[in-house]
């Protein structure tokens, strides 16, 4: 019984030359594949890549430079507002001398 | 040939003459207002502000016209090259910086500069200076030092200022009315 079994699975999976239709098939189909792999890569990818890269950071530094120029001017805003009080304040100062000067000098007439 | 080359002495000549010679381009250089270093430490409250033309334009166009004190605010600044406050309060005494002083006061020359206001209060212990430069048809530069016993102010203001306008910044930046020769 176990040697018919064998000898069964000898006859089985003996070699088997294989016919010269099969081998240019299959030698076809292997250029075929070979074609498919090797077929013009995308030439405009990279570039394409480059180009969003840069379109991409420029627009990030455009980003911080309105950023920080909105930034500055806000700044520039507050402290012209501040300068003005004071120059106010001192401008008051000046007259506020020079008023009651004159009041002195009126007293005084 | 020759005529051009004339030509180009005639505007050599001419900028020459804008550069060097004309009143006004005086002011268009900045009087150097010092930082007055040694007062920060010793200050506990400071401000120090130089806002130049470009500064002021960006500033301008954050002052919202329809409300009264920005567009006042707004239409002094317009002409002005730069604003420039050093100003410094004590809780106690301090040492005036006289070299400073003397320093900027060196930078006022005459025709173009005339001290308009000089006090000194011997009650307050306070002196008040007031430069204006410029011709007699347009004030070109202010220059307000303050010195008190707590605190002290120096503001500049550059460029085509009309006093009027500032007059009219009165109530609403606290600004008061000044005596004005027109």
């Amino acid at each position: 019984m176990s040697g018919d079994l064998e000898g069964d699975l000898r006859r089985a999976l003996r070699p088997v030359e294989p016919s010269a239709e099969f081998t240019d098939r299959l030698l076809a189909r292997v250029a075929a594949a070979g074609r498919a792999t090797t077929r013009p890569r995308r030439t405009w990818l990279r570039p394409a890549a480059v180009a969003a890269g840069i379109v991409l950071a420029f627009g990030l530094s455009w980003g911080t430079y309105q950023h920080q120029l909105q930034e500055r001017a806000f700044r520039a805003h507050a402290e012209l507002l501040k300068a003005l009080a004071i120059t106010s304040r001192s401008l008051d100062q000046a007259y506020q001398v020079v008023h009651s000067s004159e009041v002195d000098r009126a007293d005084g007439g | 040939m020759r005529h051009v080359f004339s030509c180009w002495r005639g505007w050599i000549a001419g900028a020459a003459y804008l550069v060097l010679l004309h009143p006004g381009a005086s002011f268009a250089a900045e009087l150097r207002i010092p930082d007055f270093d040694s007062l920060k430490d010793k200050a506990s409250d400071s401000a120090i502000i130089s806002l130049d033309e470009n500064l002021l334009g960006m500033a301008g166009r954050y002052l919202d016209s329809s409300k009264p004190a920005d567009a006042k605010a707004k239409s002094v600044i317009q002409g002005l090259k730069s604003i420039q406050v050093r100003s410094f309060k004590f809780d106690k005494a301090y040492p005036v910086p006289t070299a400073e002083i003397a320093a900027l006061r060196a930078q006022l020359n005459s025709p173009l500069w005339h001290q308009a206001i000089k006090t000194h209060s011997e009650s307050d212990h306070s002196d008040v200076d007031l430069f204006i430069g410029g011709d007699s048809n347009q004030a070109r530069g202010l220059l307000i030092i303050v010195t008190e016993p707590r605190e002290f102010t120096v503001v500049c203001i550059l460029g085509a200022i009309d006093l009027a306008k500032l007059q009219d910044l009165e109530g609403h930046l606290g600004v008061p009315k000044l005596p004005v020769d027109k």
